[in-house]
């Protein structure tokens, strides 16, 4: 048993010929949305008052967001805005500190950046996934 | 279009490499394995290898200084260097963070100053 430290993080992409090279700059990161689908499996004789679930076998992979300093003359950081301008699927990697590398592929990415007098200019990248995480089982 | 990495590059299931080795459980480039694909020269602009044809030479268009810089930050990057602790780095205070993400002493460590509330 383990508190996983953020700092030290480490999130890759696939550039070029399946070599992994490291986003920088990231501030946050986040996976959210992977849920099991499920169906109301209610019936008209369905005993009780409860609503009836089950599986359907599907599983919705979620997304990967992250927040980063944006500097838009960074080769790492232009390889993620080329991929809104072209749409391509690419392969990434988020390895824990001290934990083994998680592994996705990004389906499409939605990228946006904004600035605060009071910060530093920021972009904020959400990645849906194709299938799911490889989650360390 | 060819490079030729500078550093151990961890490889995506997608990679098929002769010179591909087996790390903890990931697949891993070797020093010095040349690659060969369309879009590797972005592993010379992300600091990952060098030029190993005209090809790649010409779509970088980066100096000898460029390729440096480029590949000192992808050196941070991959560590997980924090935007705050990049001079820290530069300067060799730290080698990057142990797994409870405590400084890892590098040879100019300065210790911390214990009576900075700060």
């Amino acid at each position: 048993m383990a508190k996983m430290q953020t700092k030290g993080a480490v999130l890759t992409y696939d550039a070029g010929g399946g070599g992994a090279a490291a986003v920088a700059q990231i501030v946050s990161f986040s996976h959210s949305g992977a849920e099991t689908e499920t169906y109301d499996a209610t019936t008209i004789d369905t005993s009780g008052s409860g609503r009836e679930y089950l599986a359907s076998g599907f599983t919705e992979g979620g997304t990967f967001d992250f927040t980063l300093f944006f500097d838009s003359e960074l080769a790492g950081h232009k390889l993620l805005t080329a991929d809104v301008t072209t749409p391509a699927e690419r392969d990434y990697s988020i390895q824990l500190s001290g934990g083994t590398a998680m592994a996705f592929t990004a389906a499409g990415i939605s990228f946006g950046f904004q600035g605060d007098m009071a910060d530093g200019v920021k972009a904020d990248v959400s990645l849906k996934l194709d299938q799911l995480m490889t989650y360390t089982t | 279009m060819k490079v030729k990495f500078i550093r151990e590059v961890a490889a995506f299931a997608s990679a098929d490499h002769p010179d591909l080795f087996e790390r903890d459980g990931r697949r891993w480039f070797p020093v010095g394995a040349i690659m060969e694909d369309p879009r590797a020269v972005n592993h010379v602009i992300l600091g990952n290898a060098v030029p190993a044809d005209e090809e790649c030479e010409i779509a970088a268009n980066m100096t000898p200084e460029k390729m440096k810089t480029a590949q000192a930050a992808q050196e941070m990057a991959l560590k997980g260097i924090e935007p705050e602790d990049r001079q820290r780095y530069r300067n060799g205070e730290i080698l990057g963070y142990d797994e409870d993400g405590n400084d890892i002493p590098g040879p100019n460590w300065i210790e911390p100053d214990d009576t900075d509330d700060d």
